[in-house]
């Protein structure tokens, strides 16, 4: 049968198209960020306020409260996703073990904005809008993230080694924590990355409960702003060099929450080969 | 150790089981008869979320049919005509990878800004259709990949040596066995475009009424959720009815698409 060469050129043309749109959107956002850092409010960049109907756009606030936000969240996530890949890798029952995937599996299906809703009702009557409110919600978003990807990593590791381990005397936990976590570090740091790139880039669910006002995060009682919540806030009514600026702002969120998943992804790499 | 990790599940377990508990508690009593097709009224404290579901369906289904070419384009390019390329086609690949760690709200300002300003589409169902598309692509893109990537190299080779020519082993032969696999990338497409929120509010906007065409706006129920809890005064109760709508359609579009694939023709 002869080849069908049509077939082959719209696959091929379809498939170029489609892997131009990373780098197309990365172009976009430069060309209108360019057009920000050549007018006359670029030197305001460095500003310690962002108040852009004064013309003045200091990102440090919206980094730093980006920054705080998801970090912290890592923080409050990691101990709670780890200890639960725990549990169902070496210390649950096969029921127990169903029990906490089908939740995490839940929790990951949940849309942010759910989460968000969530937040509203049982995180802000305690913490206000505020840093800390916006750090609960991000940590309940990134923990099946965080949870099952080290799970896999620990499931990773061989059974030989554990087996062998024991023969040599080490107790239980010294097992779980010299060989099984030592040799599965790469895949749960790669899970960290990647749960990371998450919380830098979700802007409703924080918005709902951070407070929107663009503070320095100086107290988790706090109201902060982050970069993406400012993107929701103002791109409405944003024209000429504020839009351009949230353009910039765009980029950065994007550049962060993208070297935080390629991180992920050099760890998960060797993670795989180790 | 083993107390600590037993207290880290169990924190989780409640916190879930207080979650999915709360959102039907507070949120099933607020459901009328025919809350799924009823008008919206009062933006939204009364009334039902029809407008609602119709515009999700519409975004969904609009993003999901202009993505799928292109990513089922970029997984032959990078699975089959990019055989003997590795280095060309991990770039691809990676291309992707930096595409989907994009935050939605980056690719809705660029939606908005483009189609919305540019393309002078405004708040429309087109414009949110296509932004979506853009982020559905890597999804689609990757797990494409992978199923055609799973295919064995023999059944090629076999089917090739048959004198059957390169194409119509990949549409007859490979496409078909990788079918599982491109079907549950689909899935996981789908979902995420239900769940989204961030790219649609930017782009096709947050109007509850019946849009008559692909240029008018509609809100998609999880932007639907967002306004209502958060700017629409009295809106919480009703956002919590519209949330739990919003999981039961996320099962629902589960279930019927599992079933479809059991009964292929």
């Amino acid at each position: 049968m002869r080849e069908f060469a049509p077939g082959w050129a719209a696959a091929a043309l379809l498939g170029v198209a489609a892997a131009l749109l990373a780098p197309g959107l990365l172009l976009f956002l430069l060309f209108e960020g360019f057009a920000f850092l050549t007018g006359p409010s670029a030197a305001t960049l460095l500003a310690r306020e962002w108040h852009p109907i004064e013309g003045v756009f200091g990102l440090l606030p919206l980094v730093a409260g980006t920054l705080a936000t998801s970090l912290l969240a890592l923080l409050l996530a990691f101990p709670i996703s780890l200890g639960t890949a725990l549990h169902a890798r070496f210390f649950a029952g096969k029921r127990v073990r169903d029990l906490l995937e089908a939740v995490l599996g839940v929790l990951g299906g949940m849309p942010s904005v759910v989460l968000g809703l969530f937040g509203t009702f049982w995180i802000l009557p305690h913490l206000g809008p505020s840093l800390g409110s916006g750090v609960v919600v991000l940590a309940l978003m990134i923990t099946p993230t965080l949870a099952l990807l080290s799970l896999g990593a620990l499931r990773q590791v061989p059974e030989e080694l554990l087996i062998d381990g024991a023969r040599l005397g080490l107790r239980r936990e010294q097992v779980i924590l010299r060989l099984a976590l030592v040799r599965a570090r790469p895949g749960i740091l790669a899970a960290a990355a990647l749960a990371l790139s998450r919380a830098l880039g979700e802007a409703l669910a924080v918005e709902m409960v951070c407070g929107n006002v663009p503070n320095l995060p100086t107290g988790l009682t706090v109201p902060v702003r982050t970069l993406t919540t400012t993107l929701v806030q103002e791109f409405e009514y944003a024209r000429e060099t504020h839009a351009q600026g949230l353009h910039l702002v765009a980029l950065t969120v994007v550049l962060l929450a993208t070297l935080a998943c390629g991180l992920g992804q050099k760890l998960a790499r060797r993670g795989g080969t180790a | 150790m083993r107390l600590a990790s037993q207290l880290a599940s169990g924190i989780l377990i409640a916190f879930v089981a207080l979650l999915t508990l709360d959102l039907f508690v507070r949120g099933a009593p607020e459901w009328s008869a025919g809350y799924l097709f009823a008008p919206v009224r009062e933006g939204g404290t009364d009334g039902g979320i029809g407008p609602i579901v119709f515009s999700t369906l519409f975004v969904t289904f609009l993003a999901t049919a202009i993505a799928l070419p292109f990513a089922l384009g970029a997984a032959i390019l990078s699975n089959e005509i990019l055989m003997h390329s590795p280095r060309l086609a991990g770039a691809i690949l990676r291309s992707f990878e930096t595409l989907a760690s994009a935050p939605s709200v980056a690719l809705g300002l660029v939606g908005w800004t483009l189609f919305g300003r540019i393309f002078g589409l405004g708040f429309s169902l087109l414009s949110g259709g296509l932004t979506l598309a853009i982020m559905l692509v890597p999804i689609l893109a990757v797990a494409f990949h992978a199923g055609l990537a799973a295919v064995p190299r023999a059944l090629r080779a076999q089917s090739q040596a048959l004198g059957v020519s390169r194409w119509t082993t990949l549409v007859r032969l490979v496409i078909p066995a990788a079918w599982p696999a491109l079907f549950a990338g689909l899935v996981l497409a789908l979902g995420r475009a239900t769940a989204e929120t961030a790219v649609l509010m930017l782009t096709s906007g947050i109007s509850t009424r019946m849009p008559q065409d692909a240029f008018d706006p509609g809100a998609t129920l999880a932007v639907h959720v967002y306004q209502l809890a958060r700017n629409v005064p009295g809106g919480e109760p009703r956002a919590y009815a519209a949330a739990c709508a919003l999981l039961v359609i996320n099962v629902a579009v589960h279930l019927s698409l599992a079933r479809l694939r059991k009964e292929p023709a």
